[in-house]
């Protein structure tokens, strides 16, 4: 228990409850009746008889000593908390795979993996969450309620596989620290990857209780990705029940169009959908004709790009080879051009090497952004300004409507750019941010949040889907699948004697002895 | 007479003629009383020889020596003088707190003692003390000076009450010695509750050639106190006040101290050749008084 855990309400009721007992104990001390008495001589020898703190003189009470100093030891035993070692000499970590951000779910893993933790000694346990990066939410010697506490700041998601956390805590280990591992639910990690780890590392599967674990088949992720043929106009759409699920009459439609021949089962109850035109259309799962899942596909329509005469050639042949862009003589949403009213406009070298116009109020703060939006960092700088004798300037202002000039010799044999990685990313993300269409989100979203991996991105209108359970699924997890999965053992039960805190055993006994003091003291055998 | 401390009983008078104060031997220089002296005169008993010398009258020559002899010789005889009698009452605030107070016990016990004197034609001095000696009345004799001395005593008591005195007994006795008076019978009638303790007391005595008589007033409770539980107690005298949680090992330790202290005086009284009585302040003065006397003589 610690202070940290409270609200400052509960830090106010506890200083109350605290001067409360204080006041009962002022009320249990000595109150001292004064009676008048003829001599207060041998009183006063009386009470140099049976003194015991007196300073310099013979000492002879030792067995009041000794208990009064096992009493405080006791206390600072309390206070220091000092690190135990536990009785199977294993550090217990207990993992959670919170790569999914559903409320219910965490909720009820973190019940699992407190209950556990209960059981196990608590200066040789610990828990971990795993998102995109691991976050310890009880270390050893804590109290379980931090936990909870920490769980609840807990915002990451993401993680591609539970294997590189196995891996990470592995590493913290030595043949001296062994360490058990138990990983609550059912993880999905392959048998070889777990064949891999050292010796001294044992992983446990934590089962969820019966009470915990639903019965119904959970969609855990639906999401979708960029085609793995490379069609820009369509996307694989990937989802995975819960591997305890049992599916029966699994089907998928596309606008109300049935897909159940296209759908690939993968295994552990996850399934493929490849090519799906991304045409905006909205992509339902059922089960024995209800749906339990929908998701919105993206709209993919290539932006229209107008040249002027005498843009350079390779200009015009990175649009083209760019399935994203169209090429188009009149309607254009970005013109590429000399005269001052392109949106991408080829510039001399007088000016600067990229002036930027945004419509941003404040161009500072979003030069940092720009900066990683149109990918410049990835271009070399150096070279280019040894090559143009003066330094590549940036430079970002405010205005009505966004446009970019770029000096036109970066496009040309003057320089080496165009040869160059980062020439084809600059035009793509230059066009995107000029056409100012929503980009698309990378990972399929469910709810009201984009997944922290993915900053930058704003919401894309119409995408918005709900789990037809009613329950938010804010992330999918496009994970590779697992060929053959691990077979875990059972964590073991711990020993009785270790679920209770050796704090709370000192402080009892600290209580025990507190209360034979006050005994002894009334009796007269305490000095 | 105005005798508000109802010292002259005639009973408690009375019960007083039976008992006699035998001293072994009083210090020369005396008057003539009932006592046998260091001196050696003209009394009764027969002591000595010692050779004529000029001067010697020539009726204590024993000429029947003489006439066998043929040396001259006087006749040596036991000298009968007084034994001084010095009553130092305490009248110290603690001998005032009760009621009825220990000062009154204290000013019957002197003048039992002086009734005895004085009968028996001894010199009773009066010199009661607090923080300090107080000479009221220097060493008299005859039968009708016991008005005078309870007068001394009322007067000496009242004044004492209102003062309200601590207790110093070491620098009252160094006062008395002082004064250099005969050697006789020192009788200290107090509780003996010095803040001083009593060894400096003793000390002081023992530099005196006094007999010492000492007569502790007390009660029982002043052994074992019917106190309990956690007090706060405070002296009568000097204000003194001390945290006191009462248990039996307290209590135990208290009457040791009490036991101790009392051991020590009557220790020492003995060790002089001198008297030593605790009366109890709830009973009667003269049984307890008449208790001292073996065979209703004291031998001082």
């Amino acid at each position: 228990m610690s202070f940290a855990l409270l609200p400052i309400l509960g830090v106010l009721i506890g200083i109350l409850v605290l001067g409360l007992a204080l006041w009962l104990l002022q009320r249990l001390r000595v109150q001292h009746q004064e009676v008048e008495v003829i001599s207060t001589l041998f009183w006063q020898a009386a009470l140099k008889e049976t003194r015991a703190r007196v300073f310099v003189k013979r000492f002879r009470h030792w067995p009041a000593w000794l208990l009064l100093l096992a009493i405080a030891s006791l206390l600072w035993m309390l206070l220091a908390q000092p690190r135990l070692q536990s009785q199977d000499g294993l550090q217990h970590v207990v993992l959670l795979d919170w790569s999914i951000d559903d409320p219910e779910r965490r909720a009820s893993d973190l019940n699992t993996a407190l209950e556990h933790a209960a059981s196990l000694p608590v200066t040789a346990r610990e828990i971990v969450a795993v998102g995109s990066q691991m976050r310890t939410l009880l270390a050893s010697g804590e109290e379980l309620q931090i936990a909870s506490v920490r769980a609840e700041e807990f915002k990451d998601q993401g993680s591609p596989n539970l294997f590189w956390a196995l891996e990470n805590v592995a590493a913290r280990s030595s043949e001296n620290t062994p360490v058990a591992i138990h990983c609550v639910g059912n993880p999905n990690i392959e048998q070889t990857q777990l064949d891999a780890l050292p010796e001294h590392v044992s992983v446990y599967q934590l089962a969820l209780t019966e009470t915990e674990e639903s019965t119904t088949p959970m969609l855990e992720s639906l999401g979708f990705g960029d085609a793995a043929s490379g069609n820009f106009k369509a996307v694989d759409v990937r989802f995975q029940f819960t591997p305890e699920a049992e599916l029966t009459n699994l089907t998928a439609s596309l606008s109300d169009q049935p897909l159940t021949s296209s759908l690939q089962d993968l295994g552990n109850n996850q399934f493929l959908l490849q090519d799906l035109p991304a045409a905006g259309g909205t992509l339902s799962v059922s089960l024995a004709e209800t749906e339990v899942g929908a998701l919105s596909l993206p709209s993919r329509e290539a932006i229209r790009v107008q040249l002027e005469e005498g843009v350079p050639n390779v200009l015009r042949e990175m649009i083209e080879l760019d399935e994203a862009f169209k090429l188009s003589d009149s309607t254009a949403d970005v013109t590429i051009g000399f005269s001052e009213d392109c949106d991408l406009q080829l510039s001399s070298l007088e000016r600067s090497a990229f002036e930027i116009s945004t419509n941003d109020e404040d161009p500072q703060a979003a030069m940092l952004e720009l900066v990683d939006t149109l990918a410049l960092r990835q271009i070399d700088a150096t070279s280019l300004a040894q090559q143009s004798g003066q330094t590549l300037d940036v430079q970002v202002v405010s205005a009505d409507s966004r446009s970019i000039a770029v000096w036109e010799s970066l496009f040309t044999t003057a320089f080496d750019f165009v040869e160059s990685r980062a020439c084809p990313i600059f035009v793509a993300r230059a066009i995107h941010w000029l056409a100012d269409k929503p980009s698309e989100v990378q990972w399929a979203e469910q709810g009201n949040t984009l997944p922290a991996a993915a900053p930058g991105f704003t919401r894309a209108d119409g995408v918005t889907t709900l789990a037809a359970d009613g329950r938010e699924l804010r992330t999918t997890r496009l994970s590779r699948p697992i060929k053959e999965s691990a077979n875990l053992d059972q964590s073991p039960a711990a020993s009785l004697l270790w679920t209770i805190s050796p704090y709370t055993w000192l402080g009892v006994l600290a209580s025990v002895l507190l209360v034979g003091e006050w005994f002894l003291y009334q009796r007269g055998r305490m000095p | 007479m105005n005798d508000p401390f109802e010292l002259l009983e005639p009973r408690f008078l009375e019960q007083a003629r039976a008992l006699r104060i035998v001293a072994r031997r009083v210090a020369p220089a005396g008057r003539w009383a009932e006592h046998r002296s260091k001196d050696r005169g003209q009394g009764m008993e027969f002591r000595d020889f010692r050779p004529y010398s000029e001067g010697d009258e020539l009726k204590s020559i024993d000429w029947n020596v003489y006439r066998r002899l043929g040396r001259v010789v006087v006749r040596l005889y036991e000298e009968m003088e007084d034994l001084p009698i010095y009553l130092l009452p305490d009248f110290s605030q603690s001998m005032w707190h009760e009621t009825p107070a220990r000062a009154v016990t204290a000013m019957k016990v002197c003048i039992g003692l002086s009734s005895i004197g004085l009968d028996q034609h001894d010199r009773v001095g009066l010199f009661p003390f607090g923080e300090e000696l107080e000479p009221t009345l220097r060493p008299t004799s005859g039968r009708g000076r016991l008005n005078l001395i309870a007068q001394a005593l009322t007067r000496a008591g009242e004044a004492a009450q209102k003062k309200a005195s601590g207790t110093d007994l070491a620098s009252s006795l160094a006062r008395f010695r002082g004064f250099g008076l005969r050697e006789g019978l020192l009788v200290i009638i107090s509780d003996f509750f010095d803040p001083a303790g009593v060894e400096s007391m003793l000390e002081e005595l023992k530099r005196t050639r006094h007999r010492p008589l000492l007569i502790g007033i007390g009660r029982q409770q002043d052994r074992q106190p019917e106190l309990s539980g956690d007090l706060q107690v405070r002296d009568c005298e000097t204000g003194d006040v001390r945290d006191v949680s009462i248990n039996d090992d307290v209590l135990r330790k208290y009457a040791e101290a009490y036991d101790q202290h009392f051991a020590n005086l009557e220790q020492f009284a003995t060790s002089r050749k001198g008297g030593f009585l605790i009366m109890d302040h709830d009973l009667d003065v003269m049984e307890q008084l008449a208790g001292m006397f073996e065979g209703g003589r004291y031998v001082a």
